[in-house]
């Protein structure tokens, strides 16, 4: 590995922590709208839903893809140009995101669902420089996902890459869980943006025939999911690639290797993934039954293989360890617990029966925010952490690793259990405001603030200490 | 595993024909329902949803058993009297209702429940209703070639449901349910131009079919696969040379 790789993940790093505190002030925000504190009105908060939900997204889905990029290049060779044309892409399209949202008032929702975008009260060009800022990042993200393929499938064949010889004991080379899990979870990104290039196309072609071609709402509807859902899980994983590369190192251990149920519990995630978003159409009575059926016994079984054996690993690893508790070690073993919480969330709601009472509260965003913020944000701070530390001029200071993971922590968990709450009483999700029906949304909402904020500024601290410890290495 | 999703689907989707009508509004048209009394049709819905079907008496076809069935089905339903009313209409100017009862198997041993009304449509007035019903009639010297349909209306005057023919037991239940206002799902059939829809309705055939849709959900993952390949078959070449038996890294 050369040092090029180092400073294009402390670029890649620095502009995600930047994006972050953006997004957590948008988010921010529209919480503070709920509380009845700012007063912003309902075009501005779908607006800022818009920006927030895309930015959080794509913001630690770089975030992941930079690890995996990183650590990969510490094993192979990896082309360069895969990760700045991603950087590149990524940028404009940001801007161009942006100014949709905010100059020509583009608020859809971060998934825009179908047909939404057409019917928004929006200025002319907002829908299409939506789908032109879409279509970079996904040109950007599946030329830098195929790069990170080429690199694995120019050291493996893909029955390798899978771990096959593996699970049936055959002899072949040794591959790292994080060659596993890498190779899995870049097949489910490719998938999920060639599923959100088939959707743009559709979009495209509605946008430029203006009125003479309709698409089907139920086909937009699985494309959108088959996008949004995958692409949100695959991030996790590509988090949890570094994971069993790096904290088994943290605990003074031997690296993880590749056993026969690894292999097949990463395999099986590689397919359930791919049906699990089917849950996310149980209000669609126009989808096959059978579909619906999938969804539910994929739901059950997508956290089974990838979930247990992850949180089996890192117990088994702090188990009886050396573990020199740093905030990067602290940060991957809460953000595999609080992951945890959130998918029994995410499978409470993913049952038909319950999702019918849950689907339009508040404990949708309780559940996702959980294992995001909580948890897939974590493991990309916990990489942040060690990277700084590996690379940055000094340590980070004892006293400040507490200070952070104090504030993140309680920051986090208030700012969730104020959507399990919500949930709870019915608190409608997505509206900027609560009638007295559910005013109870307004003084859960003020809770929110006060630990959102504890959350942001925990985030600032650790932004302006990773910068002051990295970015001499940057221009070095 | 197609054939299974068709028949699953099928099993909650509606006749895209109904989408024709659904949600229009009929117009107020004067019934006589005896020698010399009339009433408004806005009048009868603004007190209850009305299941309206049409028939004449002189039919040597289809209304006497459409219409018996009809009554069949209708009393057999657990919904109370009170909820809906049931109109006979004729459209038919010869026609009485004395006549249309007794064509519905009704006579003073047996009379029809008292939420069943029997009436014939003034000439100059029925046209507009009977277009808007979606009943296609064409007269043939004296007598009448024409469709039947059952249609819903809503008590804001409004078509909530249309069924040409007669009525299936899923489609009765539909009806009812609609009636006492459950849930009823609805699926829009969109133009039949639409390539990209999931499902395509074949009106000879009655059945739901796949659609190219359908295979775009698939295309997705197919693709991928298809990438994965061919990157595997463009690597093949330099793979033996940098393949390490254990690759695990040592320089972080």
């Amino acid at each position: 590995m050369n040092t090029s790789f180092k400073k294009s993940t402390l670029l890649w790093l620095i502009t995600t922590l930047i994006v972050f505190l953006v997004a957590i002030a948008f988010g921010l925000t529209m919480r503070m709208e709920q509380a009845e504190l700012v007063k912003i009105g309902p075009l501005n908060f779908y607006v800022l839903m818009t920006s927030h939900g895309l930015l959080m997204a794509g913001v630690w889905f770089v975030a992941g893809m930079a690890g995996i990029q990183y650590i990969l290049s510490t094993y192979f060779p990896v082309p360069r140009w895969g990760g700045i044309i991603a950087y590149a892409c990524t940028i404009t399209g940001v801007v161009i995101l942006l100014i949709s949202t905010f100059l020509t008032k583009f608020h859809a929702g971060w998934y825009f669902l179908y047909p939404l975008p057409f019917y928004a009260k929006v200025m002319e060009s907002g829908p299409l420089l939506f789908l032109v800022a879409l279509t970079i990042l996904g040109v950007g993200w599946l030329i830098w996902s195929l790069v990170l393929i080429f690199t694995i499938l120019r050291n493996f064949t893909v029955t390798q890459a899978l771990a096959w010889h593996h699970i049936s004991g055959r002899p072949g080379p040794a591959v790292s869980p994080f060659i596993l899990i890498s190779f899995v979870s870049l097949i489910g990104v490719t998938a999920c943006i060639l599923a959100a290039v088939v959707l743009l196309i559709l979009y495209y072609l509605e946008f430029l025939k203006s009125g003479s071609m309709s698409n089907d709402p139920l086909l937009m509807k699985n494309l959108t999911f088959f996008f949004g859902h995958t692409l949100v899980n695959e991030m996790l994983y590509l988090g949890l690639a570094v994971l069993y590369e790096l904290f088994p190192r943290m605990a003074g251990k031997p690296a993880y290797k590749t056993s026969w149920y690894v292999g097949l519990s990463w395999n099986a995630t590689l397919l359930i993934v791919l049906f699990a978003y089917f849950h996310h159409l149980y209000m669609d009575f126009a989808q096959p039954v059978a579909f619906q059926f999938a969804g539910q016994i994929m739901s059950w079984f997508a956290p089974l293989p990838a979930a247990c054996v992850t949180i089996f690993s890192v117990l088994t690893t702090v188990y009886h360890s050396n573990m020199k508790w740093s905030l990067a070690s602290l940060l991957y073993f809460f953000g595999v617990m609080f992951w945890a919480i959130g998918g029994v969330g995410a499978i409470l709601d993913a049952v038909i029966a319950n999702n019918f009472v849950l689907h339009n509260t508040q404990w949708v965003p309780a559940h996702f925010h959980t294992y995001n913020l909580l948890g897939n944000v974590f493991f990309s701070l916990a990489f942040a952490s060690w990277f700084a530390d590996e690379v940055g001029n000094k340590k980070i200071a004892p006293g400040l690793v507490k200070i952070i993971f104090s504030l993140l922590v309680t920051g986090g968990v208030g700012f969730v259990l104020s959507f399990y709450l919500g949930g709870a009483l019915s608190v409608p999700r997505r509206v900027d405001s609560y009638n007295e029906v559910v005013n109870k949304g307004v003084s859960l909402a003020q809770m929110a603030v006060i630990f959102a904020s504890l959350y942001l500024t925990g985030m600032i601290i650790y932004t302006f200490d990773f910068t002051k410890r990295c970015a001499r290495q940057l221009f070095s | 595993m197609c054939q299974a999703i068709i028949l699953l689907s099928a099993l909650l989707l509606q006749s895209p024909v109904e989408s024709d009508y659904l949600l229009r509004k009929v117009p107020d048209v004067k019934i006589r329902i005896s020698d010399n009394s009339f009433v408004y049709l806005s009048a009868c819905y603004a007190q209850k949803p009305i299941i309206i079907t049409l028939a004449y008496s002189r039919c040597p076809g289809v209304c006497n058993p459409y219409l018996l069935q009809v009554r069949d089905h209708v009393l057999m339903q657990a919904t109370p009297e009170d909820r809906f009313q049931m109109m006979v209409l004729s459209f038919d100017p010869e026609d009485s209702p004395a006549q249309l009862i007794k064509m519905a198997g009704f006579n003073d041993g047996n009379p029809p429940p008292s939420n069943w009304t029997f009436g014939v449509l003034e000439k100059e007035s029925s046209t507009g209703l009977l277009s808007l019903l979606g009943l296609q009639v064409r007269r043939l010297d004296e007598l009448y070639d024409h469709n039947t349909v059952l249609v819903l209306v809503g008590q804001d005057g409004k078509i909530r449901h249309w069924i040409e023919g007669l009525p299936d037991n899923r489609q009765w239940d539909r009806l009812f349910r609609e009636l006492t206002n459950d849930f009823v799902p609805v699926y829009s059939t969109l133009d039949r131009n639409v390539w990209t829809s999931c499902f395509q309705y074949d009106p000879a055939s009655g059945f739901w079919r796949m659609n190219w849709g359908m295979l775009m959900i698939l295309a997705p993952s197919l693709l991928t696969i298809g990438i994965i390949l061919l990157l595997q078959a463009v690597t093949t070449s330099g793979r033996g040379k940098q393949n390490q038996p254990n690759p695990f890294p040592n320089q972080l």
